[in-house]
């Protein structure tokens, strides 16, 4: 009976320090090309580096309609390397991936970017944003777009959702004269979710959110 | 020990292990906000002595802060906070005039990784309430007993509630589980011997 109780107590133990909390998540940390930017020539490749090693699940680069232009991803330690079948045409491009860090967290982000010229903004709009932070949106089209917020912001981040893509885009909040800018790259039309976080130089955050709709 | 035993010891073993680990997935979440006072969406009559933020791991003290915003965005009061636990609190701003606020938090949860996010309340004192039927609008906290806060605005909420559950009491149901089932058979094996 005292050797039976053995194995499911050193087991038990075993379990005990398994478990090492590495709670660490991996982030995106750069990408080329980078998220939002705007380049002449098409990439034979889109590197992603994250800020730790990562298994992935699940990748895919998306042209202005949503479709997907085949590729192949692969890992190497923190990097994912997406090639795409045959060259990437001019205009604008979106890679998904979902992957996993080491503590088991599975992570959905993306990155946007045009190809060529920036397309056409169309009209800027007013983003609705609560609690209201005047918002204005360059344009009403996808494609190259800059946020600008009537909040002296030093830094943050614009984070936008869409129905039409997994993960989120994510655009850096600098300051701008007296109010702060994000620019970036929205790919689709339709409805995208934006979630702003505004950080003064010291350091008092303002969080809104609103909704901004892009016309084909 | 014949095999019968060692194999009934291995699954035994495999039991707990599987059960542990069900528990042991939620632990690898981001640390998040589990209750707040006042609570997410809540219409407040009466002001708390401070805004109080409760998340479900412990928080470490490096520039955790939280910054009370009002309704057009401006900021009243942004303070620099030391946890206690898993709690950071805002002492309530003396005179905030009646309004709908927004309280949004930074802090650095124990991995290290930080977290931001909001709630929003209404400020609805009684005595600025006037005349009209107080009965429905004021004094409601029952009806935003949402647990996540900002579930709408932060993504990191967007994840379900089990997050972040405590890997220790998965690990020591498992044990205990897997404790107790050897014990019966134990006692099973002797009453047929």
């Amino acid at each position: 009976m005292r050797k039976a109780l053995v194995a499911p107590v050193l087991g038990s133990l075993l379990l005990l320090v398994s478990p090492a909390p590495a709670y660490a998540h991996a982030d995106l940390i750069r990408s080329t090309p980078s998220n939002g930017s705007v380049v002449a020539k098409a990439p034979s490749t889109l590197r992603i580096t994250f800020s730790e090693a990562v298994t992935l699940d699940d990748s895919s680069i998306l042209d202005a309609s949503g479709t997907v232009e085949p590729s192949r991803g692969a890992i190497n330690g923190a990097v994912l390397t997406l090639t795409p079948a045959s060259p990437l045409r001019p205009g604008v491009k979106t890679a998904t991936f979902t992957v996993t860090s080491d503590d088991g967290h599975q992570i959905d982000s993306a990155i946007a970017f045009v190809i060529g010229k920036p397309t056409s903004a169309g009209t800027p709009q007013t983003v609705v944003t609560s609690p209201s932070v005047a918002t204005r949106l360059s344009g009403s089209h996808p494609g190259a777009l800059t946020a600008t917020f009537a909040s002296k912001a030093a830094s943050g981040e614009v984070v936008w959702t869409s129905p039409s893509m997994t993960g989120s885009l994510t655009w850096p909040v600098h300051a701008k004269g007296k109010s702060s800018q994000a620019t970036g790259v929205l790919p689709f039309a339709g409805s995208w979710t934006m979630k702003a976080t505004l950080i003064s130089t010291k350091g008092a955050l303002v969080i809104t959110t609103g909704t901004a709709t892009l016309t084909p | 020990m014949n095999s019968r035993s060692i194999k009934r010891a291995f699954a035994i073993v495999a039991i707990s292990t599987a059960l542990w680990s069900v528990g042991a997935t939620s632990a690898s979440a981001h640390s998040g906000l589990e209750t707040s006072n006042p609570a997410d969406g809540a219409v407040i009559s009466e002001a708390p002595a401070s805004i109080t933020l409760t998340f479900d791991e412990e928080l470490l003290a490096d520039a955790d802060s939280i910054s009370l915003n009002a309704a057009d965005g401006t900021n009243v009061v942004s303070a620099k906070v030391q946890p206690t636990g898993n709690t950071v609190e805002l002492p309530w701003p003396a005179d905030l005039p009646a309004g709908d606020y927004q309280a949004a938090y930074r802090v650095v949860s124990a991995d290290g990784h930080p977290v931001t996010g909001a709630i929003s309340f209404t400020y609805a004192p009684a005595d600025a309430a006037a005349s009209a039927a107080p009965a429905s609008a004021a004094a409601s906290p029952a009806a935003s007993s949402q647990p996540s806060g900002a579930a709408a605005t932060t993504s990191e909420n967007a994840e379900p509630e089990s997050t972040g559950g405590n890997p220790w009491l998965g690990l020591g149901i498992g044990v205990v589980i897997g404790l107790v089932l050897v014990v019966l058979f134990a006692a099973m094996r002797r009453k047929r011997a």
